[in-house]
């Protein structure tokens, strides 16, 4: 028996067939969909990043005594980073494994895949999807801030006269409520509060205060700042 | 680059081959006859398995090909598509034996060693300073030595006589990355060359 009709005879034997077009073409669409989702969660992920470096005032930060590393730390979206990173090799990876993915080279893939991550990071940044991600995300997970965006701790630190939240209600400039990522509602006071020029607070606005505690849910305001710089 | 008229004909009569194997497994058989010599010269080169091993590693890779002939994409040249699957085979093969075969004890690898120092001595990167009747001697250890992507880039270039495009669709890398292995390749056999020689 000939080589070619040991094989034929197996392909008659075992009844085998060719595999339908459509699962190599379920497959290659299949792939490419978990690139694109991959690569849309890059965009969000760049527009973390964003939104925690708009959040760091590097000017109040340096008033913090705080030490180099943790500078560094608070004034760089460490997690973020990382998570881009981690997508970035996911997406890679299926894209590689796509009926012509081979033919992209690294290089392409992370000018292509940084060009589309900042186009689309910046329009999540600009239309608030970060900020809202971000507060459903500190209100629901558990330890999120901590870990995403450490300046947000230092700066709920009320017996160290740092304080953040939520504006509740606001009756002025100078007597407003905060609900901090701890769910507790703080009472703020405070004369000539020093705070950037042409800012006004605004309820549901998201703010840092920098001040004294007076007691187990009452604040006195020295400098209040928007949490994200302008 | 373009494609010559024969390269052209080939492609033709196999994506016509093609499309009748997947009617009837019949048709299959010219595919079989077409590639069946190629492949196994490629594969042995690879793997390094004995006859016995290889004729077990080639249906496999026939009978995968047959299985799969929806997915060849008619961008590619068949060749290109086959020697993929003969050459992830081929590793498979070398993972599960990890050795591989006795290639150093066939004498079957004798012509072929002369035919790849000549080929390899011609290249001034590789052996511009080494002694050519070294090479010949030696070129099956080294080889053998050689880490099997290197070995692989080094018998598709040189050997099998592929351009980059095609090396880059068999090993599906891209041409960049396939330009790169092939340098470190031809330096790692030199560096090899050169440890053997002061031993």
């Amino acid at each position: 028996m000939t080589f070619e009709q040991k094989i034929l005879d197996r392909i008659k034997s075992r009844h085998l067939k060719p595999l339908p077009k459509g699962y190599f073409k379920a497959r290659n669409v299949a792939l490419w969909g978990v690139v694109g989702v991959f690569v849309a969660s890059l965009g969000v992920g760049v527009g973390m990043i964003i939104y925690t470096v708009r959040s760091t005032d590097l000017s109040v930060l340096a008033r913090l005594e705080l030490s180099a590393s943790q500078t560094l730390l608070f004034s760089f979206p460490v997690f973020w980073i990382l998570a881009c990173a981690v997508i970035a090799a996911i997406a890679f990876i299926n894209l590689r494994r796509t009926r012509n993915g081979y033919r992209v080279s690294a290089r392409q893939f992370v000018i292509i895949s940084t060009l589309v991550a900042i186009g689309v990071g910046s329009l999540v940044y600009a239309l608030n999807v970060a900020q809202y991600l971000s507060r459903v995300a500190s209100d629901a997970i558990p330890l999120y801030n901590t870990i995403t965006a450490p300046n947000t701790n230092v700066w709920l630190d009320p017996d160290h006269g740092l304080l953040s939240g939520v504006i509740r209600t606001r009756d002025s400039d100078e007597s407003f409520y905060v609900r901090d990522s701890e769910a507790v509602l703080w009472h703020v006071t405070g004369n000539d509060i020093t705070m950037p020029d042409g800012y006004e607070m605004q309820s549901g606005e998201r703010i840092k205060i920098i001040g004294k505690r007076t007691g187990d849910d009452t604040f006195t305001a020295r400098e209040v700042y928007p949490w994200i710089v302008q | 680059m373009p494609m010559s008229a024969d390269a052209l004909t080939a492609r033709h009569i196999d994506a016509d081959l093609v499309r009748r194997s997947i009617e009837s497994p019949d048709e299959f058989e010219r595919l079989i006859e077409r590639y069946q010599e190629l492949l196994r010269r490629y594969v042995r080169r690879i793997s390094r398995a004995n006859n016995d091993e290889l004729d077990i590693i080639l249906q496999d890779v026939f009978i995968k090909a047959y299985e799969n002939l929806n997915d060849f994409d008619q961008d590619l040249a068949f060749s290109s598509w086959i020697y993929r699957i003969a050459h992830n085979e081929s590793i498979d093969y070398l993972r599960r034996n990890k050795r591989g075969g006795s290639s150093l004890d066939d004498p079957a690898y004798d012509d072929e060693s002369v035919t790849l120092a000549e080929t390899i001595a011609a290249d001034d990167d590789i052996a511009s300073d080494l002694d050519k009747g070294y090479l010949k001697a030696n070129v099956k250890t080294i080889l053998d030595e050689l880490d099997p992507q290197y070995r692989a880039v080094l018998v598709l270039r040189f050997l099998e006589e592929r351009s980059y495009d095609e090396i880059s669709d068999i090993l599906r890398k891209p041409p960049g990355t396939v330009a790169t292995l092939i340098h470190r390749a031809k330096k790692e056999f030199r560096r090899i060359a050169e440890e053997r020689k002061t031993l």
